[in-house]
């Protein structure tokens, strides 16, 4: 099976190599300019995220595509958000029950809660943390697709598939003849 | 010739970006489908307690609520579940703005989205950020989130809504010692 591949390496030219290797950054970089400029327009460092836990079920499971958006206007109650807890590298995604928005400083005030959980997220916020604010929002659920995130959820499981996959697909693109 | 993996290749690449152009167009048809749903919220009563809550004496507000609603034109074709809730909001001298869900429920089918109750409380606690309400009004009203199979999720709220001034708080009578 390598054979023919090493044949056809040693049959190609440093042009033609030079080609190969160009082509494979070419999707590489057209990937990430896609994913940034997601991220420009909806002004949400991350604008699509995986479910990776069944505290929202029935709405989301493991592994559904959540797409983000930011909205200029404040947060609203029944919103799902994602945001992320200080010290904690694991964005989490719930709804918010409680909103207060407090007059004098513009701040907010929000309390959130998976649909699946029996109580609220005071639990899951740092100790003594009563609130999360604005600022730990990375954005607001809303598009929705269903199942399509599982191949990260198998990634984050199993490390090892991720450099096979990388490895096999870096092969095929350096290694495919147009 | 081409091979089989340039094959299956092709052909991976021509159902992924039908599969695509599919949800695309799905979920822009799901944002025109009408929809006429109705509900009508009543207050039975609202009592405000005090209490002590994280060592500071605080108002709780217990609603008592009937509704009776007409969701089932919420669900079509493309309709996963619905995300219904009562919610209280107030404005007080120091917030602007407070919202708070009393109460929610999850319907999954058509069957079941028409709810009808004559006798519900608010299963959150229904507290202040500061201890007390002073006494405002607040508007009670019913809002629903729909969540597609596939698509944008979507949301709203039912015309009807009350307006209600928290009564004066009581306090539980102390033990005696």
């Amino acid at each position: 099976m390598f054979e023919e591949e090493l044949k056809f390496m040693r049959k190609l030219s440093k042009r033609q190599f030079a080609q190969q290797v160009l082509n494979f950054l070419m999707i590489v970089s057209s990937a990430l300019i896609v994913w940034k400029a997601m991220a420009l327009y909806t002004n949400s460092e991350s604008p699509i995220v995986v479910v990776l836990s069944g505290s929202m079920e029935p709405a989301f499971y493991r592994g559904d595509l959540l797409f983000l958006g930011m909205p200029d206007e404040p947060v609203k109650i029944g919103d799902i958000c994602v945001f992320k807890i200080p010290g904690r590298d694991v964005p989490i995604v719930h709804r918010v029950i409680k909103v207060h928005d407090e007059k004098e400083t513009d701040k907010q005030f929000i309390l959130t809660k998976g649909d699946n959980n029996q109580v609220d997220d005071r639990g899951l916020y740092n100790p003594g943390q009563l609130w999360i604010h604005k600022e730990h929002i990375i954005g607001k659920v809303k598009g929705f697709l269903p199942y399509i995130g599982i191949i990260t959820i198998l990634m984050n499981d199993y490390p090892q598939m991720k450099y096979v996959l990388i490895g096999v697909l870096g092969l095929y693109v350096l290694f495919s003849r147009e | 010739m081409y091979t089989l993996t340039q094959r299956a290749n092709a052909l991976f690449a021509f159902v992924i970006t039908v599969l695509f152009a599919l949800f695309g167009i799905i979920s822009i048809v799901t944002l025109f489908i009408p929809s006429s749903p109705t509900a009508t919220l009543n207050i039975n009563d609202i009592q405000v307690w005090v209490y002590e809550y994280a060592s500071e004496e605080s108002e709780f507000a217990f609603v008592d609520m009937k509704l009776e609603a007409d969701l089932t034109s919420l669900f079509n074709w493309n309709t996963k579940q619905l995300f219904v809730c009562v919610i209280a909001e107030y404005n007080t001298d120091t917030h602007n703005q407070n919202q708070i869900i009393l109460w929610d429920k999850i319907i999954k089918s058509k069957e079941d989205a028409f709810i009808k109750y004559s006798d519900i409380h608010n299963v959150y606690n229904f507290v202040d950020i500061t201890s007390s309400f002073g006494q405002v009004n607040a508007t009670y009203s019913l809002h629903w989130d729909i969540m597609p199979h596939v698509g944008m999720l979507m949301n709203g709220r039912a015309e009807n809504l009350r307006v209600e001034r928290f009564p004066e708080p009581r306090q539980p009578m102390k033990n005696i010692r």
